[in-house]
């Protein structure tokens, strides 16, 4: 059988595509369906030879990920932790690939403070509304979700939210990581990296080949961390 | 219109749904399970002592006292009240089928409808693991009956993780963590745990192997490897004997092992199963032991048995293009109508739909009329002339 892997377009294509081609999956990892592939993604010189897995790789909408796993349109897939957290999807987690690394952080404007005394919550700007939503109420605080799609700091500079929950790329601690600039992190409500997801049908009707998927894309995560 | 997550079943549907049935239910049967129809309504107490969250997953309302009432939300808890009050008098063991529809609220739970039709076997008063067989046997007979080709039973057992918790040495806090990340299939957060706390590479290493994609027989083997304790020998010794009994009812193929399957209902106490058939995005069926649900009826007896989703198995069969011998035959137009009443009569009794009233002539059904002393019958891809015994032989059996 063929294994049906999609890939996140966006951001996350080429790397994605790279450590797939460097695992010697799916036709040095160029998906069928993407001509614009090959100026891109050249199959790394140390690229192992294919494993005995036949595997054809396709590029899709990242947030469409989760809906080709869970509906079984694919057997394999790439989606953020973050993302997967968001969604509460359903979805069984194979392996941490460690790139797209990042942290969902909880920042706020100077002067927040007296607005929270004053006025009694705080209003957060934010991508993931669900995960801030029990971000905060496991804290017991009260907060008003302001879902935005922009921009976030700019939704604090403009004056729509007092703060936000944004995600940010891991940086050294003590420095104020872009995305957030000009606001103070109070806390990190999440960390995240991309994971290579399969459906829950997928695993139990196609787990010999996932194993083998899994295998080979362990080697190659164990060579990056040695080299 | 209907409110949200219901939805209507027309003719060409509702007869492949109600041929599945009858052919489910007649496997059933022929193990010696007989049906039982407990009712729609059920007190939220009923459907809670099966841990079920009936406050935000079930349909309320009330009856004239005030008292509080609730849809049912599941068929096999409604079965073991029903057993539990009704039959427990009854020599044991105990083989019960079900079949009807359950009515979920659709913010709880990971699925679109608010109302799907369950079809069940539950195996009451044994604990053996010949008992877990028979279910898991059942379950893969009744669904190859269907006509359904590509699906696959994974196994699990909730007892391999609670001694496999105990193996790793894995302090209380820790261990829930592991059920967690194992319940939510986060692997990649189990492995984190696991390297966090110390625990051995040797420890690592197994429990990596025992969650191996690879099913079948192999994780079997590897589980039988990483048995340390004498609670994990008997664990893996059940599933063995399951295997064995799979694989001589001639369904071992269909059979694999899966550690990491862990179901979110917390009433199963030993093996756990789940079908899944290609391109469907729910399990075809689930099941498995639950040794404590009938003590909460106050009758402390063990129990094994599965539930079948109507709806997934029928789509997984369109999906697969198997074909559904629906019940509900194409209708033949008879033009003559009830002017012959023998004639028409005659069609019915032979189990051939036939529509009568002038007004039945459209042009997409097969036609049947009388010209001049025989018989003509207007199929869509054939005409055939003859006399009523000709007309009989082609339309055969219906």
């Amino acid at each position: 059988m063929t294994l049906r892997i999609v890939v996140p377009d966006g951001a996350l294509r080429v790397p994605s595509l790279e450590l797939f081609a460097a695992a010697g999956f799916g036709d040095d990892g160029r998906p069928a369906d993407d001509g614009r592939l090959a100026d891109e993604v050249r199959p790394a010189a140390d690229a192992r030879p294919a494993a005995d897995l036949d595997a054809r790789l396709s590029v899709v909408a990242a947030a469409d990920v989760p809906a080709y796993l869970t509906s079984g349109a694919a057997d394999a897939g790439l989606v953020a932790k973050d993302a997967l957290l968001e969604r509460a999807t359903r979805l069984c987690e194979l392996l941490d690939l460690r790139f797209g690394a990042g942290q969902l952080v909880y920042a706020v404007a100077p002067g927040a403070e007296v607005r929270r005394e004053r006025l009694g919550r705080l209003r957060i700007a934010t991508r993931h509304p669900a995960l801030t939503r029990s971000y905060f109420r496991a804290r017991g605080l009260q907060v008003s979700i302001v879902p935005v799609d922009g921009t976030l700091d700019r939704a604090v500079s403009d004056g729509l939210a007092d703060g936000v929950v944004a995600l940010v790329e891991t940086t050294p601690t003590g420095s104020a990581p872009a995305g957030v600039a000009g606001l103070t992190v109070e806390g990190v409500v999440a960390e995240t990296s991309i994971r290579l997801v399969t459906g829950r049908g997928a695993r139990v009707l196609h787990g010999a080949e996932l194993g083998v998927l899994v295998a080979g894309l362990r080697d190659v995560l164990a060579g990056r961390t040695a080299s | 219109m209907i409110p949200e997550g219901m939805r209507d079943v027309l003719p060409a549907e509702a007869a492949e749904l109600r041929a599945i049935e009858q052919i489910v239910l007649s496997r059933f049967n022929a193990y010696g399970y007989g049906e039982v129809r407990p009712p729609a309504l059920e007190y939220p107490e009923t459907m809670e002592r099966a841990g079920v969250d009936v406050a935000s997953s079930g349909f309320h309302l009330y009856d004239e006292r005030g008292r509080a009432l609730v849809l049912r939300t599941d068929l096999a808890t409604a079965v073991a009240r029903l057993a539990a009050e009704r039959l427990s008098e009854r020599p044991l063991p105990l083989r019960l089928a079900y079949e009807g529809p359950v009515y979920r609220t659709e913010a709880t739970h990971n699925r679109r409808e608010g109302e799907f039709s369950q079809l069940g076997a539950e195996l009451l008063g044994l604990g053996a693991a010949s008992a877990d067989a028979e279910v898991v046997v059942l379950l893969c007979d009744a669904l190859s009956a269907t006509g359904l080709r590509g699906f696959r039973l994974a196994i699990g057992s909730v007892a391999f993780h609670r001694e496999l918790v105990a193996a790793l040495g894995l302090a209380p806090d820790d261990s829930d963590d592991v059920f967690d990340a194992l319940a939510d299939r986060d692997y990649a957060l189990l492995e984190t745990i696991v390297s966090r706390r110390g625990v051995s590479d040797e420890g690592r290493k197994t429990l990596q192997r025992a969650l191996d994609l690879s099913p079948g027989k192999g994780a079997l083997s590897a589980a039988r490897k990483l048995s340390s304790s004498e609670g994990m020998d008997e664990v893996v010794e059940r599933l063995v004997a399951v295997q064995e009994l799979a694989d001589d009812a001639g369904y071992g193929d269909l059979v694999g092992f899966d550690f990491g399957l862990l179901p979110e209902l917390d009433y199963y106490t030993g093996i756990v199963f789940e079908a899944w058939a290609p391109g469907v995005d729910f399990p075809v069926a689930m099941g498995g032991r639950y040794d404590r649900l009938l003590a909460a009826f106050d009758w402390p007896i063990p129990a094994a048995g599965f539930t079948i989703d109507l709806d997934r198995l029928h789509q997984a069969l369109v999906d697969e293009g198997a074909g559904v011998a629906p019940l509900f035959a194409p209708t033949l137009s008879y033009i003559g109508g009830l002017d012959d009443p023998k004639r028409v009569g005659d069609l019915r009794r032979r189990g051939i739909a036939v529509a009568a009233l002038p007004g039945d002539a459209s042009a997409h059904m097969p036609r049947l009329r009388e010209d001049r002393g025989e018989f003509l019958l207007e199929m869509p891809d054939a005409t055939t002339r003859g006399s009523w015994r000709d007309v009989l032989r082609v339309l055969g059996d219906g």
